[in-house]
């Protein structure tokens, strides 16, 4: 009985779709991503160098008290000790395709890399010379 | 200024190479459960899949980038999962081009993989297994995945050397996916490691529809004179970024006539990686088998 009072529910709740619905365009966690059905074309496209056990790894998981105290920190434009984001984008073929990609990355960045972010480095690389992969290297700050 | 431009070169210099990094990730996800299993009853502390491993991708050329994964399961609840303090998931090697990526190692077979949206119990009393054949992680298994350019399809076969007597067996998906909609159809001949003849057939859909999420799916085995077939269906709905309820149900005859899987619970999200969670299952089926389950459990992802 107590199915089909929870279909009842369920068909309730799809009745009257509330407003707020949303989409989250980031990558999901990276145990989540890896089991995805298309998981081994998304390996390098979702960078989790910033987060979770590999960003605490890499520095990012440092308290905020140690990194007050560090002198390095202070000169916001030595980049090495702020966390840094990198993004990719594989089969760029003309200019257009350049320009659209940089500006969806550099979105991206915006997104993942809030409040303040700066593009460190940039390269193109050529693949067989039919298209290019874009990659860009930001670095994060944690107030502006 | 120095110091800047010190700090930019040795960036820059970094850069030269191509990306490439190792991720680090994993989960950890236990629950307290209520058994009644055919009548015993017991509290339980369940180890769901807790897991670490890592992965990444390493370019070697213009056109050639290695990719990897190599992942653990360890036992939250007890430390012991088979004897064995960590036991092997998901293991492989590939290698990736604008072509193709092929793979070698211990994984899930496309079959499998291809049913990884829809179910919302999966790890738990609740999980698709219960129900389906076809669940199967293949030992000595070589994949070819085809590429990211082929946008929203995903294609994949699969090969399962069983290293005895020529009895292998192929795996095969073909998947297409949007952000509101996901198709698949999947097949299986001779995978499983015991046993051969059988035949695994099936079919995947899920579509959204604002925060809601439907999804459904048919499966038909056929193992020489025994088959059966069976079909399942998962209503997820994203209430608030933090609230989200979950249903589904399944029913076949194809591992025991008239098995039937329902379950029905909630997640709390205290963050985009910790949850907390609460579920009850009911797993019965025309031999006798009638269990419930009802358990809260916590998860972190990191």
């Amino acid at each position: 009985m107590w199915r089909n009072a929870s279909l009842l529910f369920v068909l309730g709740l799809l009745a009257v779709p509330p407003a707020w619905a949303q989409g989250d365009d980031d990558c999901e966690p990276a145990v989540d991503m890896i089991e995805s059905n298309d998981a081994i074309n998304r390996i390098s496209e979702c960078d989790y160098s910033d987060q979770g056990l590999s960003g605490w790894l890499s520095g990012v998981g440092r308290s905020q008290s140690d990194a007050a105290e560090s002198p390095a920190m202070d000169v916001k434009p030595v980049a090495a000790p702020e966390p840094q984001l990198s993004l990719s984008v594989k089969g760029i073929g003309d200019g257009l395709q350049y320009v659209q990609q940089r500006f969806t990355l550099l979105q991206e960045a915006a997104q993942r890399c809030a409040p303040q972010q700066a593009l460190i480095a940039r390269e193109l690389v050529s693949q067989q010379g039919e298209s290019l992969t874009l990659y860009l290297q930001f670095s994060c700050y944690s107030s502006p | 200024m120095k110091r800047q431009l010190l700090g930019l070169s040795v960036l820059a210099a970094v850069m030269a190479q191509p990306v490439s990094a190792v991720t680090l990730y994993g989960k950890a996800n236990v629950s307290l459960q209520h058994a009644d299993e055919a009548g015993n009853r017991e509290i339980e502390l369940q180890s769901n899949s807790s897991r670490i491993g890592l992965m990444g991708s390493e370019s070697i050329s213009d056109s050639f980038e290695v990719v990897y994964r190599l992942e653990y399961e360890t036992s939250v609840d007890d430390g012991d999962k088979d004897g064995q303090t960590l036991t092997q998931r998901n293991i492989y090697l590939g290698l990736q081009t604008d072509y193709g990526t092929v793979l070698g190692g211990v994984f899930d077979t496309p079959l499998k993989t291809s049913a990884s949206g829809i179910d919302l119990f999966n790890d738990l009393e609740g999980d698709i297994k219960n129900i389906f054949a076809g669940e199967i992680r293949s030992k000595n298994i070589v994949q070819y995945v085809t590429p990211k350019s082929f946008g929203p399809v995903t294609a994949k076969v699969a090969y399962i050397t069983k290293e005895i007597d020529g009895i292998d067996g192929v795996s095969s998906s073909v998947a297409y996916k949007t952000e509101d909609l996901y198709l698949a159809l999947a097949f299986d001949n001779d995978v499983e490691e015991s046993g051969s003849n059988t035949d695994t057939y099936r079919i995947i859909g899920a579509f959204n529809i604002g925060p809601v999420q439907l999804g459904g799916a048919y499966e038909s085995y056929e193992r020489e004179a025994d088959d059966g077939d069976g079909y399942f269906g998962s209503v997820k709905w994203k209430i608030t970024d933090k609230w989200i309820f979950k249903t589904q149900y399944g029913q076949s005859d194809i591992k025991v006539n008239g098995r039937e899987s329902f379950s029905i619970g909630g997640d709390y999200k205290f963050s985009k990686i910790t949850k907390a969670y609460a579920y009850f299952t009911q797993n019965d089926d025309d031999a006798g088998r009638d269990d419930d389950y009802l358990g809260v459990g916590m998860e972190i992802k990191f």
